[in-house]
């Protein structure tokens, strides 16, 4: 088991070789957090690489108030919402061709229903369509979601609830499920 | 609500995609980058630090002359003395 706080302690002092094993370790999910909400992989690129700078800059001012994982997505997670603000707009419709589906799954029957439910994730509000995909795209769990997004658990919960009733209303709008 | 379940069960099934492998480079290239221009910003601070007391002591020195700041820039004006 890697001591990320031993890590970040060793970037401080400006050892590289500690920046690529915290990179190994959480490039995936960075990149991904971002990817779930540009569909745009040269600009997922481009703030994968601010992150990473930015925990290199700032790991002098980490106080180990949280987990360092937790930390990272949410440095990346303020970033997205920065480039959403630059941008002034929500995400551009989630684009579903863009994602794999594992192949063991019925491929017609999900990419239908994929579809379907991607679509009405992007006509939630903003704050619920964030909490619910870092819970569903990003996979986080409800815990590490809440303080990326530096929420209280229960008033994430409540969100994600909230998020979720939305969801089902319009699927069963569409559908009848 | 199980139906539900079952469709929000389906983004499961999304597959991670993996970051560009040169992407620790471009990081790196940046990271170089960062710091050479924090070296920079140092020693342009040092210089000015340098430069700035090196002033301070020859003026310093000037007005031991009885030369006021004004004709240590140009000896034509001295707005303080009278001669």
């Amino acid at each position: 088991m890697v001591d990320e706080g031993e890590l970040i302690s060793r970037i401080t002092q400006g050892d590289k070789n500690a920046l690529k094993e915290i990179y190994e370790l959480h490039a995936l999910k960075v990149y991904n957090l971002i990817l779930n909400r540009f569909n745009d992989k040269f600009l997922a690129d481009d703030i994968t690489q601010d992150v990473f700078l930015k925990v290199y800059d700032k790991s002098i001012s980490f106080r180990g108030d949280s987990q360092v994982s937790t930390w990272i997505y949410r440095i990346a997670f303020n970033k997205c919402l920065d480039e959403l603000k630059r941008r002034k707009k929500t995400i551009n419709g989630i684009d579903t061709t863009f994602y794999q589906v594992s192949a063991y799954e019925d491929e017609a029957n999900i990419s239908v229903n994929l579809t379907t439910i991607l679509d009405a994730v992007d006509l939630l509000k903003q704050s619920q369509k964030d909490a619910f995909t870092l819970v569903y795209l990003d996979k986080f769990s409800q815990q590490e979601a809440s303080e990326i997004m530096s929420m209280n658990i229960k008033a994430f919960e409540s969100l994600l609830y909230r998020a979720r009733l939305s969801l089902q209303s319009t699927l069963s709008k569409n559908k009848g499920l | 609500m199980e139906s539900f379940d079952q469709s929000i069960e389906l983004l499961s099934g999304i597959e991670m995609k993996r970051p560009p492998a040169e992407l620790f480079d471009k990081v790196m290239e940046r990271v170089i980058s960062f710091d050479r221009r924090f070296l920079i910003r140092i020693v342009m601070i040092i210089s000015f630090g340098f430069g700035m007391t090196f002033m301070v002591f020859k003026m310093g020195k000037s007005n031991q002359k009885n030369q006021t700041v004004e004709t240590y820039f140009s000896t034509n004006y001295n707005f303080y003395g009278y001669e």
